[in-house]
């Protein structure tokens, strides 16, 4: 903020002290960015030189020691769109909901939001417990790209409300004003005013909870399972990409470099996201709501 | 339709949507319930902790999951023990002692670092990390190995909620102390950390709840031996790890005491997360 | 399209409150077809509440709590069985900031002809219409598509207008219209509103003395009165300018403090 202002006023025994200061702080800096350029520098050594075009077609051969991660690509995109189906119109109609039927009903709303806020604190490995008993057992999904991602879309769920309902929440209230002003129904004031003046938001939430779900394993290895070939139908089971660095790293001697090279795509994948969500944030909010 | 019924229909499709959204919370705690009663019922929730061993699966199985909550707490309280000063040496350099630019750049940096996937950071941790520990002392998947990648994952956590929590203290006090003439350490340590304490500690808590629910990173990093450490380079088990280890198993009881461990780590986790609210100032649905 | 005599809007002993702050009360107003009356005021007294209580505008505010008895064209808007959609249809309204949505000037009044169920073909012909009526066709003919939040602030206050003119109202309330214009513009807008005179009746609240002073044939002054807002002096704007009968009001209207 102010870099300096202060700095003019030091007398020599705090200027010591200040020297310290810079130091540790940015001793501290310094681990953190060197262990993150450390992480990055070992992926790459590991990963870097099986990024070919046939890595990102191929099939996983030889328990995907060898080949490449088509497949897992495809179980992965097939899981997030399932998980997306669910959460979105879901987390959309919650936040408008949330947002839109005023105060009337302020003890449900109160229910609603804590009940959120602790489905936000629900740790990844027990929504793997309860999809493997409720979607895979229960209702009978199996060990499916579908029971997955279900149980992802809980995960995110908050994630996409709290976006969304920031979005509804910036709507400037003329446009309410007016729209009633004018005899416009709830419906319509809804569909064609409030909801594209919110879609910036409900982008953001998109990329935020997918985000969640793409760096998800702990809830997926007992939803959607291990299977590496091409899945036939969401009711198959299918590897995301997580899941396939965590089986390498684990499971398969020798599945190094697939797993790292997995990894660097899993990340750049990531930093693509978080650079989307922080660019419509800055360009529609003025803010970095993506924080 | 008319618009009157439009609008009786979309107040339904909303609040059922609503509804279904709060109520998802509690059919996740319902089944987990259900599925440890067994645990409870027929097991004893007493020898969780008195069976001296965990050896669910044997003829006489033993069910004392005392060493994974050990485990899972020491790792807990030795990744927030070096997170949360490195965190906030962190934030304060980059609030205190960085250009503009370069200051924008960091946070972003910590936001990136903080969105690493952590199956990445477990990976690393068991490349890289794990053979440097086990250079200087084996066998290197331990205790120390979760504490060091823990801490990584969380420490931006920590940067970021102190950042906010620093960058809330009235910019008129800083004004003063410049009036003043007051050194930036003394301006530091006298007002800038006492004023925001209370989101730094809720900071750590936040970091507290999100290590202790980790499983990944200490599944992979930690070798998931079910014993208490006699030192940091002994292997352990997190109560994560266990569930992540042997959801697979079929005998009613084990799987019982599984879902047991893990209704009680969600009821541990909404518990900090229960504390740390009143130190966060709510943005979210006000 | 010349309206029935008669009183367009009738309120009696209204009383308006904010939880448990009563911002209005006592109030009694009534207003003649096709004239246009002026409501003036110290600000805070209550004016553009009284406004929106007339098309339940006050409906969207929580804890806004409306008692007493108000009459559009012989019908209690009050109960709860009016219908709403068809009210705000009748009474049109325009606020002091001018804020079309954000979409195509063309959208913006085709958008509520089509929720009120205008027929598709008359669309056209009726976007045309009202904004000829307002003023701003030959400014805007070209680019009907546009988004409307390109105009300059007097041509989006008259795209307002034109949006509330294009469905049919009997009635248009006007939350001071033209204090968030310039000059030219504030004359443009005025202008178009002492032209709806024998045609609608028009409410137009404004702080602006001689703008009342030209446009309006009635006025009705709100004043505060033990922190309640109410009107203490309505009737002919000659007769109130000259002949005040309550001395406050009177005060007020010449401009003295009261
Ligand atoms: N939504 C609300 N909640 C609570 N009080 C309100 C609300 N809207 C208005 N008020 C209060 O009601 C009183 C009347 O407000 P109103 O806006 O009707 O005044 P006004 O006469 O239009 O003032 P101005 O000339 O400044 O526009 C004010 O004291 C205001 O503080
Ligand atoms: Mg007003």
């Amino acid at each position: 903020m102010s870099e300096g202002s202060l700095g003019k006023t030091k007398t020599p025994l705090y200027s010591m002290f200040d020297v310290v200061f810079k130091v540790i702080g940015w001793g501290c800096a310094a681990i953190l960015i060197g262990a993150f350029l450390w992480m990055m520098a070992s992926l790459i050594a590991k990963g870097g030189g099986r990024l070919t075009a046939e890595f990102f077609s191929g099939e996983p051969t030889n328990f995907g020691r060898s080949g490449g991660i088509g497949t897992v690509l495809i179980s992965t995109g097939l899981v997030l769109g399932i998980c997306l189906c669910l959460s979105l119109p879901l987390g959309i109609l919650t936040a408008a909901w949330l947002s839109e039927t005023v105060l009337q009903r302020r003890r449900l709303r109160f229910c609603i939001t804590r009940s959120l806020d602790l489905l936000a604190a629900v740790p990844s490995i027990v929504f793997g417990l309860f999809g493997m008993v409720f979607f895979c057992q229960t209702l009978q999904m199996g060990f499916s790209i579908l029971s997955g991602g279900l149980t992802l879309a809980l995960m995110i769920l908050p994630i996409v409300v709290t976006t969304v309902y920031a979005a509804f929440e910036s709507i400037p209230s003329y446009i309410r004003l007016n729209s009633t002003a004018l005899g416009l129904s709830k419906t319509t004031t809804l569909w064609r005013l409030l909801l594209p003046a919110a879609a910036p938001g409900v982008m953001v939430g998109t990329v935020l909870g997918v985000s969640r779900a793409i760096a998800e394993t702990a809830a997926l290895i007992f939803t959607s399972g291990y299977v590496t070939r091409m899945p036939e139908s969401v009711f198959d089971s299918g590897r995301t990409m997580s899941v396939h660095i965590y089986d390498l790293a684990v499971n398969v001697s020798g599945g190094e470099s697939s797993a790292a090279a997995t990894a660097l795509v899993l990340m750049a994948v990531l930093f693509s996201f978080n650079l989307v969500a922080a660019g419509i944030s800055r360009f529609y909010y003025n803010d970095s709501a993506a924080v | 339709m008319s618009p009157r019924l439009n609008d009786r229909v979309l107040t339904l499709v909303l609040s059922g949507a609503a509804i279904v959204s709060g109520g998802l919370v509690l059919l996740v705690f319902l089944f987990l319930a259900k599925q440890s009663l067994p645990a409870i019922v027929s097991v004893g929730i007493s020898r969780l902790f008195f069976d001296s061993h965990w050896h669910p699966t044997a003829t006489n199985p033993q069910f004392g999951v005392w060493p994974m909550i050990a485990g899972s707490c020491l790792v807990t309280i030795g990744a927030i023990g070096w997170a949360l000063p490195v965190g906030l040496g962190t934030a304060v350099a980059i609030e205190f002692y960085s250009f503009k630019y370069v200051m924008g750049f960091l946070t972003r940096f910590i936001e990136l670092l903080g969105g690493v996937p952590s199956v990445v950071f477990g990976f690393w941790g068991l490349v890289s990390l794990v053979p440097a520990i086990s250079y200087f002392h084996p066998p290197g998947q331990s205790l120390i190995a979760g504490i060091l990648v823990l801490g990584l994952m969380v420490a931006p956590t920590v940067a970021l909620t102190s950042l906010t929590a620093i960058r809330s203290v009235p910019s008129e006090y800083r004004r003063g102390a410049v009036a003043l003439g007051v050194g930036r350490v003394r301006f530091i340590c006298s007002i800038v950390v006492p004023t925001a304490a209370r989101g730094i500690a809720g900071g750590a808590l936040l970091a507290a709840a999100r290590a202790i629910g980790e499983t990944m990173a200490v599944l992979m990093v930690c070798g998931n031996i079910p014993q208490i450490p006699k030192n940091l380079f002994e292997p352990i088990r997190t109560v994560t790890a266990n569930i992540a280890l042997e959801m697979g198993d079929d005998t009613v009881f084990h799987r019982s005491v599984l879902f047991l461990t893990g209704l009680v780590l969600m009821l541990v986790v909404m518990i900090i997360l229960g504390i740390v609210e009143p130190f966060r100032k709510r943005v979210a649905y006000e | 399209m010349i309206a029935p005599p008669g009183n367009a809007i009738e309120v009696k002993q209204l009383q308006v409150r904010y939880g448990s702050r009563t911002v209005l009360g006592d109030v009694n107003f009534s207003a003649s077809r096709g004239k246009v009356t002026a409501l003036v005021g110290p600000s805070g007294c209550g004016k553009s509440t009284f406004l929106s209580t007339l098309n339940r505008l006050t409906d969207l505010v929580p804890g806004c709590h409306v008692s007493g008895e108000i009459w559009v064209d012989h019908c209690r808007i009050d109960s709860p069985d009016c219908d709403l959609g068809q009210l705000r249809r009748r009474i049109g309204m325009v606020f002091q900031k001018p804020n079309p949505f954000p979409m195509s000037i063309k959208k913006n009044i085709a958008m509520p002809l089509k929720e009120h169920r205008f027929a598709k073909s008359e669309i056209n012909d009726r976007v045309e219409d009202s904004l000829i009526k307002a003023g701003l066709w030959n400014e805007v003919k070209e680019r009907l598509n546009h988004s409307a939040l390109r105009l300059s602030g007097g041509q989006m206050q008259r795209l307002c207008i034109a949006r509330a003119l294009a469905l049919e109202p009997e009635i248009m309330l006007f939350d001071e219209p033209c204090s968030a214009l310039d000059p030219v513009s504030s004359d443009v807008v005025e202008d178009l509103i002492a032209s709806f005179r024998g045609q609608l009746t028009v409410l137009i609240v404004t702080h602006n003395l001689s703008q009342a002073n030209r446009i309006a044939d009635d006025v009705s002054v709100f004043w505060i009165r033990e922190n309640t807002g109410t009107i203490i002096e309505s009737g002919p704007l000659k007769r109130v300018f000259s002949a005040p009968q309550d001395p406050i009001a009177g005060a007020f209207l010449q401009g003295r403090r009261g």
